[in-house]
């Protein structure tokens, strides 16, 4: 019984543990890229504050970008990103990992939500019908200490919040500090 | 060795050395033995206590957690959190190890619900926000993994709860309609609850699946109108009764017969709920057929009623094949002609809408619903399951009242109407409950018979 026990704990330790060291990996080898942002704030359910971020290239308009321009909710998309003055913006959207040049990143998301000109039966949008996706890329949401997440709210009309994200050779993206007027605010660590 | 057994053995005992079907003496030796392995009321007691405060206490854990998260440095939470963690699989090998099974299955249970609480925490802690039902999944493996290694069945319930809610929240939130992967994992789960004769866990198992088919309709009737819906409903009575008629064919196996019985109970459940629905006579008047012959074009809903119908009359053929010839004469046939009476009148309704057609058909398909539910009560009687005979008096008593109250709801009086329906209630609850009680002692009495032969 004493082995099967180790057993169980160990198989179940290690998902955790390759839960942080998956994140760990894209935070310590991922390049850094800053990306614009709106905050909202509600509150979860241990009782710490978090914010809904949500950034410029959550929505992304079909006619002003390259790529593909047929996508349906819950699909992997994969957004080539060039820096534009301070923050990286969306410059192609595509249905599968691009090649890109040095001057790209790749991140990768899933379309939460298709917005149309109009809809056709069984809500199936064709490609003349899309115009923009919302995506989300899993860094969405950020954990902050308790009272800290309406303190942010009240602090955006008067203050630029931007993330600091890595986004690793998969495209997969994770934050990596929250900046205020360029400056480092939360920073995150192993520990 | 279960109580109620030894309990009747006791009763059983004097009466074979009676007979001399076993010498003097050996009753002694006999129940020596049985007591032997019996587990105790009082420690079935602690059993249960331990484990209400097992949950309790991973209760208590979790909210500890969230009033003091903020205040910890990561370091510190991370230690908390598998320090707890693998203090509770210590835990419960320190009590395996001293014979004390239910604390350590207990502590076995508590591990499974702080693996939960720390995948969830360390995402929060680190800020992983993937597809969420994925953690929802890992929760779920972690609990069947310990279930199936440690022989853990509360581990199994909460293992079979979490797919129930992966799923759920892959159909709802995600609009995954049909999602087969949970089938295909039920049946794993189903794999290792049999294998250890968990019956408990059998019975959620078939909640889980019933459950998984009733979910697929939310995100489906959102977009649909109501002529699909009550064609869906259809599909699902029919997907119900297949499953009852798998119940009976299984049920030919001695080995599987409990989980058998246990199938056709709630499958008859599921699909009495079904067809309480479509049973209103509304649903006739008012739905279109979803075989349109003049465009000559179907809804694919369609196909799927017919495909089900047909599966559904397969089944009925091998269970009449592998079924008793006396079970056949006594009660099958008298369902399968019910039973095609349905299916005649849903096919035409799914193809003719004319309005005198489709009055005539609620009143067939009515007549035809409360046939069936005496069938199916006789059928329990005939099976010695009172589980069925208990469904079909539920059923009756509730078709009775929706017929009672589509009926005289608009032709009576508000206060007759309630005065004469609490009456009928009340006198039609007992005649119902007399012949309840009737046929439901009259299986005991037989089963007591064939313990005696």
């Amino acid at each position: 019984m004493t082995k099967k026990i180790l057993i169980v704990l160990a198989i179940q330790t290690l998902l955790l543990f390759y839960m942080i060291a998956n994140k760990q990996w894209t935070l310590a080898f991922g390049d850094p890229i800053v990306l614009e942002t709106q905050p909202i704030d509600p509150r979860s359910l241990f009782r710490g504050d978090y914010v809904i971020l949500n950034y410029t290239i959550s929505r992304i308009e079909l006619n002003q970008v390259a790529g593909d321009n047929v996508f349906q909710t819950d699909d992997p998309v994969y957004v080539s990103l060039e820096k534009k003055g301070e923050y990286w913006q969306a410059v192609a959207v595509h249905q599968s990992f691009p090649d890109v040049g040095p001057q790209q990143k790749v991140i990768r998301g899933r379309v939460h939500y298709v917005n149309g000109n109009r809809y056709r039966r069984h809500r199936k949008l064709l490609a003349e019908d899309i115009r923009s996706i919302n995506i989300r890329y899993g860094i969405e949401n950020y954990f902050v200490p308790e009272g800290e997440g309406r303190e942010l709210e009240r602090r955006v009309p008067e203050r630029e919040i931007s993330i600091q994200v890595a986004v690793d050779s998969f495209g997969r993206a994770g934050i990596k500090a929250v900046l205020f007027n360029g400056q480092e605010e939360y920073v995150e660590s192993l520990f | 060795m279960k109580h109620s057994f030894i309990r009747q053995l006791k009763q059983e005992l004097p009466k074979w050395l009676e007979a001399g079907i076993i010498p003097p003496g050996t009753d002694h030796a006999i129940l020596q033995y049985v007591e032997k392995d019996k587990v105790s009321k009082s420690s079935m007691l602690s059993i249960n206590f331990a484990i209400l405060g097992v949950i309790l206490f991973g209760t208590g854990v979790i909210t500890f957690f969230a009033a003091n998260w903020d205040a910890m440095p990561k370091i510190i939470k991370l230690v908390l959190l598998f320090g707890v963690f693998w203090s509770a699989f210590v835990g419960a090998n320190e009590f395996f190890k001293r014979d004390w099974n239910g604390l350590g299955h207990a502590m076995i249970l508590l591990a499974s619900i702080l693996f939960g609480a720390n995948i969830w925490l360390i995402a929060q802690i680190y800020h992983i926000d993937s597809h969420y039902p994925d953690g929802v999944l890992s929760w779920s493996l972690g609990a069947a993994l310990a279930a199936y290694l440690l022989r853990s069945q509360a581990s199994m319930v909460l293992a079979i709860a979490l797919s129930l809610l992966w799923c759920g929240y892959e159909i709802i939130d995600f609009n995954h309609y049909f999602y087969w992967p949970f089938l295909l994992y039920l049946a794993l789960l189903t794999y290792v609850v049999v294998q250890n004769k968990w019956r408990f866990s059998y019975h959620v198992l078939i909640i889980a699946l019933i459950a998984w088919s009733y979910i697929q309709i939310i995100p489906i009737a959102k977009h649909w109108n109501d002529d699909l819906i009550f064609y869906m409903m259809q599909a699902y009575f029919i997907w119900f009764v297949c499953l009852f008629l798998l119940g009976f064919i299984v049920s030919s196996r001695p080995a599987l017969q409990y989980h058998a019985y246990i199938l056709s109970r709630y499958a008859a459940l599921a699909a009495g709920i079904m067809v309480y629905i479509i049973s209103i006579p509304v649903w006739f008047t008012h739905v279109d057929p979803v075989f349109d012959l003049a465009k000559q074009q179907a809804h694919p809903l369609g196909y799927i009623n017919i495909a089900l119908m047909v599966m559904a009359i397969l089944l009925a053929v091998i269970n009449f094949v592998v079924s008793d010839f006396k079970d056949r004469t006594k009660y099958l046939l008298f369902g399968y002609g019910v039973f095609a009476t349905i299916v005649a009148v849903l096919c035409i309704k799914m193809f003719f809408g004319d309005d005198g057609t489709t009055e005539v058909l609620a009143v067939i398909f009515n007549i035809a619903y409360y046939c069936l539910l005496v069938w199916l009560i006789y059928a329990g009687v005939q099976r010695e399951d009172r589980g069925l005979v208990n469904i079909g008096f539920i059923f009756f008593a509730l078709a009775l009242l929706a017929r009672y109250i589509d009926t005289f709801w608009t032709l009576m009086n508000r206060s007759y109407f309630f005065m004469i329906g609490g009456l009928l209630l009340i006198v039609g609850g007992i005649l119902i409950e007399k012949q309840r009680r009737k046929f439901t002692q009259q299986i005991e009495l037989a089963k007591r018979e064939k313990s005696h032969d």
